[in-house]
Protein backbone atom coordinates (compact mmCIF):
# COMPACT_ATOMS: atom_id res chain seq x y z
CA UNK A 1 0.00 0.00 0.00
CA UNK A 2 3.05 2.20 1.19
CA UNK A 3 4.70 1.85 -2.50
CA UNK A 4 1.42 2.28 -4.68
CA UNK A 5 0.81 5.45 -2.49
CA UNK A 6 3.76 6.63 -2.98
CA UNK A 7 4.07 5.67 -6.75
CA UNK A 8 0.59 7.62 -7.36
CA UNK A 9 1.61 10.95 -5.59
CA UNK A 10 2.80 12.64 -8.47
CA UNK A 11 0.55 12.37 -10.93
CA UNK A 12 -2.28 13.22 -8.32
CA UNK A 13 -0.37 16.31 -7.70
CA UNK A 14 -0.56 16.96 -11.30
CA UNK A 15 -3.88 16.56 -12.00
CA UNK A 16 -4.56 18.53 -9.08
CA UNK A 17 -2.74 21.58 -10.33
CA UNK A 18 -3.97 20.93 -13.56
CA UNK A 19 -7.26 21.28 -12.30
CA UNK A 20 -6.88 24.78 -10.85
CA UNK A 21 -5.29 25.84 -14.25
CA UNK A 22 -8.21 24.37 -16.05
CA UNK A 23 -11.02 25.97 -13.48
CA UNK A 24 -9.39 29.26 -13.45
CA UNK A 25 -9.08 29.98 -17.55
CA UNK A 26 -11.71 31.69 -18.61
CA UNK A 27 -11.50 30.42 -21.99
CA UNK A 28 -11.54 26.86 -20.85
CA UNK A 29 -14.34 27.26 -18.88
CA UNK A 30 -16.14 28.97 -22.06
CA UNK A 31 -15.02 25.87 -23.93
CA UNK A 32 -16.82 23.43 -21.02
CA UNK A 33 -20.01 25.57 -20.77
CA UNK A 34 -20.30 25.33 -24.09
CA UNK A 35 -20.22 21.45 -24.32
CA UNK A 36 -22.61 20.88 -21.79
CA UNK A 37 -24.83 23.37 -24.01
CA UNK A 38 -24.75 21.08 -26.95
CA UNK A 39 -27.22 18.88 -26.34
CA UNK A 40 -29.75 21.10 -24.99
CA UNK A 41 -28.99 23.31 -28.05
CA UNK A 42 -31.51 22.03 -30.64
CA UNK A 43 -31.42 25.04 -33.03
CA UNK A 44 -27.97 24.95 -33.86
CA UNK A 45 -27.58 28.64 -32.54
CA UNK A 46 -23.99 29.64 -32.08
CA UNK A 47 -22.86 30.53 -28.98
CA UNK A 48 -21.14 33.65 -28.14
CA UNK A 49 -20.52 35.68 -24.59
CA UNK A 50 -24.19 37.64 -25.53
CA UNK A 51 -25.99 34.19 -26.35
CA UNK A 52 -29.30 34.14 -24.17
CA UNK A 53 -31.20 30.91 -22.52
CA UNK A 54 -34.17 32.21 -22.52
CA UNK A 55 -34.32 34.23 -25.73
CA UNK A 56 -32.01 32.78 -28.50
CA UNK A 57 -31.53 29.01 -26.70
CA UNK A 58 -35.23 28.90 -26.23
CA UNK A 59 -34.73 27.31 -22.85
CA UNK A 60 -38.07 26.64 -20.77
CA UNK A 61 -37.14 26.77 -16.57
CA UNK A 62 -36.65 23.07 -16.57
CA UNK A 63 -34.26 23.05 -18.39
CA UNK A 64 -31.88 25.67 -17.44
CA UNK A 65 -32.59 23.59 -13.52
CA UNK A 66 -31.28 20.37 -15.47
CA UNK A 67 -28.29 22.20 -17.31
CA UNK A 68 -27.62 24.35 -13.84
CA UNK A 69 -27.11 21.10 -12.65
CA UNK A 70 -24.53 19.86 -14.32
CA UNK A 71 -22.88 22.53 -14.24
CA UNK A 72 -22.57 22.70 -10.80
CA UNK A 73 -21.16 18.99 -10.51
CA UNK A 74 -18.81 19.85 -13.48
CA UNK A 75 -16.94 22.30 -11.55
CA UNK A 76 -18.00 20.95 -8.13
CA UNK A 77 -19.38 24.73 -7.34
CA UNK A 78 -23.06 25.89 -6.11
CA UNK A 79 -24.66 28.42 -8.11
CA UNK A 80 -27.95 29.50 -6.03
CA UNK A 81 -31.39 30.29 -7.42
CA UNK A 82 -30.27 33.97 -6.26
CA UNK A 83 -27.24 34.04 -8.88
CA UNK A 84 -29.48 32.10 -11.33
CA UNK A 85 -31.68 34.99 -11.27
CA UNK A 86 -29.05 37.71 -12.51
CA UNK A 87 -27.47 34.88 -15.05
CA UNK A 88 -29.17 35.62 -18.45
CA UNK A 89 -26.37 34.86 -20.91
CA UNK A 90 -23.24 32.53 -21.56
CA UNK A 91 -20.87 35.01 -20.65
CA UNK A 92 -22.24 36.05 -17.02
CA UNK A 93 -22.68 32.14 -16.39
CA UNK A 94 -18.52 32.08 -17.13
CA UNK A 95 -17.94 34.63 -15.46
CA UNK A 96 -19.61 33.44 -12.65
CA UNK A 97 -17.99 30.23 -12.59
CA UNK A 98 -14.55 31.61 -13.31
CA UNK A 99 -15.48 33.55 -9.93
CA UNK A 100 -17.11 31.04 -7.84
CA UNK A 101 -14.33 28.42 -8.95
CA UNK A 102 -11.38 30.64 -7.54
CA UNK A 103 -13.29 31.07 -4.15
CA UNK A 104 -13.55 26.66 -3.87
CA UNK B 1 -57.68 68.22 -16.98
CA UNK B 2 -56.35 67.50 -20.15
CA UNK B 3 -53.39 65.68 -17.78
CA UNK B 4 -55.96 63.30 -16.56
CA UNK B 5 -57.13 62.63 -20.39
CA UNK B 6 -53.72 61.70 -21.46
CA UNK B 7 -53.49 59.40 -18.98
CA UNK B 8 -56.77 57.97 -19.66
CA UNK B 9 -55.50 57.43 -22.99
CA UNK B 10 -52.26 55.44 -21.96
CA UNK B 11 -54.39 53.44 -19.78
CA UNK B 12 -56.93 51.90 -23.11
CA UNK B 13 -54.13 52.10 -25.88
CA UNK B 14 -56.46 51.58 -28.83
CA UNK B 15 -56.06 48.13 -30.14
CA UNK B 16 -54.96 49.54 -33.48
CA UNK B 17 -51.45 50.46 -32.20
CA UNK B 18 -49.28 48.60 -33.65
CA UNK B 19 -47.14 46.73 -31.23
CA UNK B 20 -49.04 48.19 -28.24
CA UNK B 21 -47.71 46.40 -24.47
CA UNK B 22 -49.18 46.88 -21.07
CA UNK B 23 -48.45 44.97 -17.69
CA UNK B 24 -50.47 42.16 -19.54
CA UNK B 25 -48.66 41.48 -22.48
CA UNK B 26 -46.31 39.01 -20.67
CA UNK B 27 -49.73 36.64 -19.89
CA UNK B 28 -50.23 36.59 -24.48
CA UNK B 29 -48.36 33.31 -24.52
CA UNK B 30 -50.89 31.88 -21.20
CA UNK B 31 -54.41 33.47 -23.30
CA UNK B 32 -53.42 31.71 -26.77
CA UNK B 33 -52.46 28.57 -25.36
CA UNK B 34 -55.65 28.73 -23.25
CA UNK B 35 -57.98 30.14 -26.25
CA UNK B 36 -55.65 26.94 -28.44
CA UNK B 37 -57.20 24.43 -25.78
CA UNK B 38 -60.57 25.29 -26.05
CA UNK B 39 -61.38 26.47 -29.61
CA UNK B 40 -60.49 22.40 -29.98
CA UNK B 41 -64.08 21.74 -28.47
CA UNK B 42 -62.61 20.45 -25.24
CA UNK B 43 -63.86 21.83 -21.44
CA UNK B 44 -61.83 24.12 -19.47
CA UNK B 45 -59.53 21.77 -17.20
CA UNK B 46 -59.17 24.51 -15.19
CA UNK B 47 -63.00 26.14 -14.52
CA UNK B 48 -64.77 23.15 -13.25
CA UNK B 49 -67.67 24.14 -10.73
CA UNK B 50 -69.05 21.42 -8.61
CA UNK B 51 -72.46 22.44 -8.40
CA UNK B 52 -73.85 19.50 -5.70
CA UNK B 53 -71.41 17.54 -3.03
CA UNK B 54 -73.14 14.48 -2.42
CA UNK B 55 -70.45 12.80 0.10
CA UNK B 56 -66.39 13.27 0.07
CA UNK B 57 -66.12 11.04 -3.04
CA UNK B 58 -69.15 12.00 -4.96
CA UNK B 59 -70.50 15.25 -6.48
CA UNK B 60 -72.52 16.77 -9.26
CA UNK B 61 -70.94 18.81 -12.21
CA UNK B 62 -73.13 19.67 -14.89
CA UNK B 63 -75.90 17.78 -13.86
CA UNK B 64 -74.22 14.57 -13.52
CA UNK B 65 -73.27 12.28 -11.06
CA UNK B 66 -69.40 12.05 -10.82
CA UNK B 67 -67.28 9.90 -8.69
CA UNK B 68 -64.34 12.31 -7.07
CA UNK B 69 -60.60 11.20 -7.47
CA UNK B 70 -58.64 14.10 -7.47
CA UNK B 71 -59.57 16.07 -4.11
CA UNK B 72 -56.99 15.05 -1.61
CA UNK B 73 -59.88 14.53 0.99
CA UNK B 74 -57.96 11.36 1.70
CA UNK B 75 -59.92 10.24 4.93
CA UNK B 76 -63.16 11.10 3.93
CA UNK B 77 -63.90 13.89 7.16
CA UNK B 78 -65.80 16.24 5.16
CA UNK B 79 -69.13 15.10 5.81
CA UNK B 80 -68.39 13.17 9.39
CA UNK B 81 -70.97 14.20 11.58
CA UNK B 82 -69.01 15.10 14.97
CA UNK B 83 -67.18 17.67 12.72
CA UNK B 84 -69.90 19.25 11.37
CA UNK B 85 -71.63 19.27 14.52
CA UNK B 86 -68.59 21.05 15.70
CA UNK B 87 -68.21 23.67 13.63
CA UNK B 88 -72.22 24.05 13.38
CA UNK B 89 -71.17 24.75 17.15
CA UNK B 90 -68.83 27.08 16.97
CA UNK B 91 -70.24 29.05 14.22
CA UNK B 92 -73.80 29.50 16.71
CA UNK B 93 -71.52 29.97 19.84
CA UNK B 94 -68.47 32.03 18.21
CA UNK B 95 -69.46 33.72 15.14
CA UNK B 96 -68.71 33.80 11.31
CA UNK B 97 -64.97 34.91 11.08
CA UNK B 98 -62.47 36.50 13.86
CA UNK B 99 -61.95 39.78 12.09
CA UNK B 100 -58.35 39.89 13.37
CA UNK B 101 -54.93 38.25 13.34
CA UNK B 102 -53.29 35.49 15.51
CA UNK B 103 -51.44 37.99 17.68
CA UNK B 104 -54.24 40.45 18.30
CA UNK B 105 -58.17 39.75 18.35
CA UNK B 106 -57.81 36.80 16.49
CA UNK B 107 -57.49 33.76 18.96
CA UNK B 108 -60.38 32.38 20.35
CA UNK B 109 -60.22 29.15 21.99
CA UNK B 110 -60.89 27.20 19.30
CA UNK B 111 -57.49 28.54 18.03
CA UNK B 112 -56.10 27.34 21.30
CA UNK B 113 -57.84 23.75 21.24
CA UNK B 114 -57.05 23.12 17.34
CA UNK B 115 -53.19 23.52 18.49
CA UNK B 116 -53.61 21.35 21.55
CA UNK B 117 -55.15 18.83 18.93
CA UNK B 118 -51.96 18.93 17.13
CA UNK B 119 -49.80 18.84 19.95
CA UNK B 120 -51.55 15.99 21.00
CA UNK B 121 -51.32 14.39 17.21
CA UNK B 122 -47.58 14.99 16.63
CA UNK B 123 -45.99 14.61 20.19
CA UNK B 124 -44.72 17.68 19.95
CA UNK B 125 -44.41 20.77 22.96
CA UNK B 126 -45.33 23.46 20.20
CA UNK B 127 -48.05 23.37 17.17
CA UNK B 128 -48.84 27.18 15.36
CA UNK B 129 -51.86 27.33 12.80
CA UNK B 130 -51.67 29.29 9.79
CA UNK B 131 -54.89 30.35 7.84
CA UNK B 132 -53.77 28.22 5.00
CA UNK B 133 -51.07 25.23 4.08
CA UNK B 134 -49.68 27.86 1.69
CA UNK B 135 -48.59 30.48 4.29
CA UNK B 136 -47.57 27.55 6.66
CA UNK B 137 -44.61 27.09 4.32
CA UNK B 138 -44.31 30.34 2.93
CA UNK B 139 -44.15 31.84 6.53
CA UNK B 140 -42.51 28.90 8.65
CA UNK B 141 -39.20 28.81 5.20
CA UNK B 142 -39.02 32.67 5.25
CA UNK B 143 -38.34 33.45 8.72
CA UNK B 144 -36.57 30.70 9.91
CA UNK B 145 -33.88 31.33 7.25
CA UNK B 146 -32.46 34.88 7.16
CA UNK B 147 -29.84 37.12 4.83
CA UNK B 148 -26.75 34.62 4.98
CA UNK B 149 -28.38 31.36 5.63
CA UNK B 150 -29.33 28.41 2.97
CA UNK B 151 -31.97 27.33 1.96
CA UNK B 152 -31.80 23.61 0.53
CA UNK B 153 -34.81 22.32 -1.30
CA UNK B 154 -35.57 19.02 -3.53
CA UNK B 155 -36.09 20.27 -7.23
CA UNK B 156 -39.59 19.30 -7.18
CA UNK B 157 -40.65 20.94 -4.52
CA UNK B 158 -44.16 22.31 -4.00
CA UNK B 159 -44.82 25.96 -4.70
CA UNK B 160 -45.42 26.96 -1.53
CA UNK B 161 -42.04 26.06 -0.70
CA UNK B 162 -40.04 27.57 -3.75
CA UNK B 163 -42.45 30.83 -2.72
CA UNK B 164 -41.35 30.92 0.86
CA UNK B 165 -37.54 30.69 -0.41
CA UNK B 166 -38.23 33.28 -2.87
CA UNK B 167 -39.67 36.00 0.18
CA UNK B 168 -36.88 35.13 2.64
CA UNK B 169 -33.81 36.33 2.24
CA UNK B 170 -31.86 33.45 2.01
CA UNK B 171 -29.78 31.36 -0.32
CA UNK B 172 -31.32 28.94 -2.03
CA UNK B 173 -29.96 26.16 -3.43
CA UNK B 174 -32.01 23.09 -5.18
CA UNK B 175 -30.94 19.35 -5.71
CA UNK B 176 -32.55 17.01 -7.89
CA UNK B 177 -35.44 15.54 -7.04
CA UNK B 178 -35.06 12.51 -4.32
CA UNK B 179 -31.38 12.52 -4.87
CA UNK B 180 -29.35 11.71 -2.08
CA UNK B 181 -25.79 12.21 -3.67
CA UNK B 182 -26.56 15.22 -4.95
CA UNK B 183 -28.12 16.43 -1.72
CA UNK B 184 -25.07 15.22 0.17
CA UNK B 185 -22.97 16.96 -2.52
CA UNK B 186 -23.96 20.25 -2.35
CA UNK B 187 -24.35 20.43 0.94
CA UNK B 188 -20.58 19.47 1.01
CA UNK B 189 -20.11 22.69 -1.33
CA UNK B 190 -21.70 25.13 1.31
CA UNK B 191 -19.95 27.22 3.50
CA UNK B 192 -19.33 25.22 6.94
CA UNK B 193 -20.36 27.79 9.12
CA UNK B 194 -23.47 28.98 7.64
CA UNK B 195 -26.66 28.02 9.27
CA UNK B 196 -28.56 25.42 6.72
CA UNK B 197 -32.26 24.52 6.52
CA UNK B 198 -33.22 21.79 4.52
CA UNK B 199 -36.18 21.28 3.47
CA UNK B 200 -38.19 18.07 2.28
CA UNK B 201 -41.76 16.62 1.62
CA UNK B 202 -42.48 13.20 2.91
CA UNK B 203 -44.95 12.48 -0.45
CA UNK B 204 -43.95 14.53 -3.44
CA UNK B 205 -47.77 15.25 -4.72
CA UNK B 206 -46.91 14.97 -8.69
CA UNK B 207 -46.08 11.41 -9.02
CA UNK B 208 -47.00 10.12 -5.61
CA UNK B 209 -43.22 8.73 -4.96
CA UNK B 210 -42.39 9.05 -1.19
CA UNK B 211 -38.88 10.55 -0.21
CA UNK B 212 -36.18 7.93 0.96
CA UNK B 213 -35.93 10.10 4.36
CA UNK B 214 -33.49 7.62 6.64
CA UNK B 215 -31.33 8.09 3.85
CA UNK B 216 -31.32 11.62 3.58
CA UNK B 217 -31.12 12.28 7.25
CA UNK B 218 -27.87 10.61 7.54
CA UNK B 219 -26.57 12.39 4.54
CA UNK B 220 -27.95 15.84 6.19
CA UNK B 221 -26.31 14.48 9.50
CA UNK B 222 -22.68 14.43 7.83
CA UNK B 223 -23.05 18.18 7.30
CA UNK B 224 -22.64 20.94 10.36
CA UNK B 225 -25.33 23.27 11.28
CA UNK B 226 -28.48 21.53 9.37
CA UNK B 227 -32.37 21.34 10.48
CA UNK B 228 -34.41 19.75 8.88
CA UNK B 229 -38.07 20.47 7.75
CA UNK B 230 -40.39 18.08 6.25
CA UNK B 231 -43.73 18.73 4.76
CA UNK B 232 -46.22 16.01 5.35
CA UNK B 233 -49.34 17.81 3.17
CA UNK B 234 -50.03 14.34 1.71
CA UNK B 235 -49.07 11.94 4.18
CA UNK B 236 -50.89 13.19 7.22
CA UNK B 237 -53.23 10.35 8.65
CA UNK B 238 -52.29 7.32 7.14
CA UNK B 239 -48.51 7.20 7.10
CA UNK B 240 -46.82 5.44 10.11
CA UNK B 241 -48.13 3.85 13.68
CA UNK B 242 -50.40 7.08 14.89
CA UNK B 243 -50.21 9.12 11.35
CA UNK B 244 -47.96 11.18 11.46
CA UNK B 245 -46.68 10.79 8.19
CA UNK B 246 -44.01 9.56 6.06
CA UNK B 247 -41.20 10.86 8.72
CA UNK B 248 -42.90 8.61 11.20
CA UNK B 249 -43.26 5.38 9.27
CA UNK B 250 -40.00 5.70 8.13
CA UNK B 251 -38.42 5.99 11.55
CA UNK B 252 -36.56 9.70 11.50
CA UNK B 253 -39.32 11.54 14.18
CA UNK B 254 -36.05 12.35 16.18
CA UNK B 255 -34.02 13.67 13.62
CA UNK B 256 -36.91 16.30 11.92
CA UNK B 257 -36.95 19.62 13.38
CA UNK B 258 -40.31 20.74 12.02
CA UNK B 259 -43.26 19.32 10.45
CA UNK B 260 -45.39 21.85 8.05
CA UNK B 261 -48.83 20.39 7.45
CA UNK B 262 -52.33 21.12 6.02
CA UNK B 263 -56.24 20.99 7.32
CA UNK B 264 -57.19 20.94 3.63
CA UNK B 265 -56.26 17.25 2.78
CA UNK B 266 -56.83 14.54 5.54
CA UNK B 267 -58.22 16.72 8.10
CA UNK B 268 -60.95 18.15 6.00
CA UNK B 269 -61.54 21.38 5.83
CA UNK B 270 -58.96 24.38 5.32
CA UNK B 271 -55.64 25.68 7.08
CA UNK B 272 -52.42 25.34 7.56
CA UNK B 273 -49.51 24.30 10.64
CA UNK B 274 -46.15 23.36 12.17
CA UNK B 275 -44.94 21.37 14.76
CA UNK B 276 -42.31 21.29 16.72
CA UNK B 277 -39.91 20.76 19.82
CA UNK B 278 -37.92 23.60 19.41
CA UNK B 279 -37.56 25.01 23.22
CA UNK B 280 -38.06 28.50 21.25
CA UNK B 281 -40.53 27.61 18.73
CA UNK B 282 -43.38 30.00 20.22
CA UNK B 283 -41.08 33.29 19.29
CA UNK B 284 -42.10 32.15 15.55
CA UNK B 285 -45.43 33.88 16.64
CA UNK B 286 -44.18 37.25 16.75
CA UNK B 287 -41.58 37.23 13.60
CA UNK B 288 -43.28 35.50 11.01
CA UNK B 289 -45.11 37.62 8.63
CA UNK B 290 -47.71 35.09 7.10
CA UNK B 291 -48.61 34.66 10.09
CA UNK B 292 -48.96 37.64 12.31
CA UNK B 293 -50.31 39.87 9.15
CA UNK B 294 -53.43 37.95 7.84
CA UNK B 295 -56.46 37.33 9.63
CA UNK B 296 -56.83 34.12 11.52
CA UNK B 297 -59.01 30.89 10.81
CA UNK B 298 -62.80 31.15 11.56
CA UNK B 299 -64.04 29.83 14.92
CA UNK B 300 -66.34 27.06 12.47
CA UNK B 301 -62.85 25.83 10.99
CA UNK B 302 -60.62 25.75 13.86
CA UNK B 303 -63.33 23.31 15.71
CA UNK B 304 -63.92 21.32 12.62
CA UNK B 305 -59.83 20.82 12.25
CA UNK B 306 -59.35 20.09 16.32
CA UNK B 307 -62.55 17.26 15.82
CA UNK B 308 -61.40 15.75 12.68
CA UNK B 309 -57.53 15.93 13.93
CA UNK B 310 -58.77 13.93 17.13
CA UNK B 311 -60.90 11.10 15.40
CA UNK B 312 -57.75 10.69 12.87
CA UNK B 313 -55.51 9.55 15.82
CA UNK B 314 -57.82 6.43 16.08
CA UNK B 315 -58.55 6.02 12.58
CA UNK B 316 -57.05 2.85 11.98
CA UNK B 317 -59.79 1.56 9.54
CA UNK B 318 -59.69 4.30 7.41
CA UNK B 319 -56.32 3.86 6.50
CA UNK B 320 -56.84 -0.05 6.10
CA UNK B 321 -59.62 1.07 3.31
CA UNK B 322 -57.53 3.53 1.47
CA UNK B 323 -54.70 1.68 1.61
CA UNK B 324 -56.39 -0.96 0.37
CA UNK B 325 -58.02 1.24 -2.41
CA UNK B 326 -54.47 2.68 -3.67
CA UNK B 327 -53.01 -0.76 -4.05
CA UNK B 328 -56.18 -2.08 -6.05
CA UNK B 329 -56.06 1.73 -8.63
CA UNK B 330 -52.22 1.22 -8.53
CA UNK B 331 -52.41 -2.63 -10.13
CA UNK B 332 -55.42 -2.07 -12.00
CA UNK B 333 -54.28 0.40 -14.05
CA UNK B 334 -51.29 -0.70 -14.58
CA UNK B 335 -52.87 -4.13 -15.94
CA UNK B 336 -54.70 -1.98 -18.56
CA UNK B 337 -51.50 -0.87 -19.80
CA UNK B 338 -51.44 3.05 -18.47
CA UNK B 339 -48.20 4.47 -17.53
CA UNK B 340 -47.78 5.31 -13.81
CA UNK B 341 -45.72 7.81 -11.86
CA UNK B 342 -44.39 5.15 -9.44
CA UNK B 343 -43.79 1.25 -10.19
CA UNK B 344 -45.69 0.57 -6.78
CA UNK B 345 -48.27 2.44 -4.66
CA UNK B 346 -46.26 4.13 -2.56
CA UNK B 347 -48.65 6.73 -1.22
CA UNK B 348 -52.74 7.77 -1.73
CA UNK B 349 -52.02 9.14 -5.45
CA UNK B 350 -51.22 7.53 -8.20
CA UNK B 351 -50.43 9.71 -11.57
CA UNK B 352 -51.40 8.44 -15.00
CA UNK B 353 -49.00 9.71 -17.44
CA UNK B 354 -49.57 10.56 -20.73
CA UNK B 355 -47.77 11.65 -23.95
CA UNK B 356 -48.79 15.64 -24.49
CA UNK B 357 -51.15 18.17 -23.69
CA UNK B 358 -53.59 16.81 -26.25
CA UNK B 359 -53.99 13.26 -25.07
CA UNK B 360 -54.27 14.66 -21.33
CA UNK B 361 -56.99 16.99 -21.91
CA UNK B 362 -59.02 14.14 -24.19
CA UNK B 363 -58.60 11.96 -21.57
CA UNK B 364 -59.47 14.38 -19.08
CA UNK B 365 -62.43 15.39 -20.40
CA UNK B 366 -63.42 11.88 -21.41
CA UNK B 367 -63.36 10.57 -18.08
CA UNK B 368 -65.52 13.59 -16.89
CA UNK B 369 -68.07 12.59 -19.47
CA UNK B 370 -69.03 9.48 -18.35
CA UNK B 371 -68.51 10.52 -14.32
CA UNK B 372 -65.08 10.37 -13.01
CA UNK B 373 -63.20 13.65 -11.88
CA UNK B 374 -59.41 13.91 -11.60
CA UNK B 375 -56.52 16.45 -11.20
CA UNK B 376 -54.59 17.46 -14.98
CA UNK B 377 -51.48 18.27 -14.27
CA UNK B 378 -48.97 19.70 -17.16
CA UNK B 379 -45.51 21.72 -17.03
CA UNK B 380 -44.31 23.45 -15.01
CA UNK B 381 -45.72 22.36 -11.88
CA UNK B 382 -45.19 18.68 -13.36
CA UNK B 383 -41.45 17.16 -13.20
CA UNK B 384 -39.93 16.75 -16.59
CA UNK B 385 -41.86 18.42 -18.46
CA UNK B 386 -44.60 15.22 -18.09
CA UNK B 387 -48.50 15.73 -18.86
CA UNK B 388 -50.28 13.88 -16.20
CA UNK B 389 -53.68 12.40 -15.05
CA UNK B 390 -53.34 12.58 -11.16
CA UNK B 391 -55.88 10.19 -8.90
CA UNK B 392 -56.15 10.65 -5.08
CA UNK B 393 -57.94 8.16 -3.09
CA UNK B 394 -60.35 8.69 -0.16
CA UNK B 395 -61.02 6.09 2.40
CA UNK B 396 -64.53 6.51 1.52
CA UNK B 397 -64.16 5.28 -1.91
CA UNK B 398 -65.99 1.98 -1.87
CA UNK B 399 -64.90 -1.73 -3.67
CA UNK B 400 -67.95 -0.78 -6.40
CA UNK B 401 -66.27 2.45 -7.25
CA UNK B 402 -62.95 1.48 -7.27
CA UNK B 403 -64.60 -1.15 -10.16
CA UNK B 404 -65.98 1.44 -11.79
CA UNK B 405 -63.18 3.95 -11.63
CA UNK B 406 -60.99 1.50 -13.60
CA UNK B 407 -63.52 0.47 -16.22
CA UNK B 408 -64.12 4.21 -16.75
CA UNK B 409 -60.25 4.39 -17.54
CA UNK B 410 -60.28 1.75 -19.52
CA UNK B 411 -63.57 3.35 -21.44
CA UNK B 412 -61.94 6.57 -21.79
CA UNK B 413 -58.21 4.59 -23.10
CA UNK B 414 -59.77 3.19 -25.20
CA UNK B 415 -61.72 5.89 -27.11
CA UNK B 416 -58.70 8.59 -26.76
CA UNK B 417 -56.21 6.22 -28.03
CA UNK B 418 -54.48 6.81 -24.40
CA UNK B 419 -54.95 2.79 -24.55
CA UNK B 420 -53.65 0.86 -27.29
Amino acid sequence: MGAARAGAAYPRFHRMKEKNRRMTDRQTIFDSIAAQVAPFNKKGVALTDATTFAGDLEWDSLTVMDFVAAIEDEFEIIITMNMQAEIETIGQLVDAVVKLSAEG
Amino acid sequence: MSDAIDTAADAHTPPEVPGARDLFSKFDGMIAEREALLSAGVRDPFAIVMDEVKSPTLAVIKGKDTILLGTYNYMGMTFDPDVIAAGKRALDEFGAGTTGSRVLNGTYQGHKECEDALKAFYGTSSAMVFSTGYQANLGMISTLAGRGDYVVLDADSHASIYDGCFLGDAEIVRFRHNSVEDLDKRLGRLPVDALKLVVLEGVYSMMGDVAPLPAMVAAIRKHPNCMILVDEAHGMGFFGANGRGVYEEQGVEDDVDFIVGTFSKSVGTVGGFCVSSHPKFEVMRLACRPYVFTASLPPSVVATAATSIRKLMHAGEKRERLWKNSRRLHSGLRDLGFTLGTDTPQSAIISVILTDQVQAVAMWQALLEIGLYVNMARPPATPAGTFLLRCSLCAEHTDEQVGEILGMFERAGRATGALA
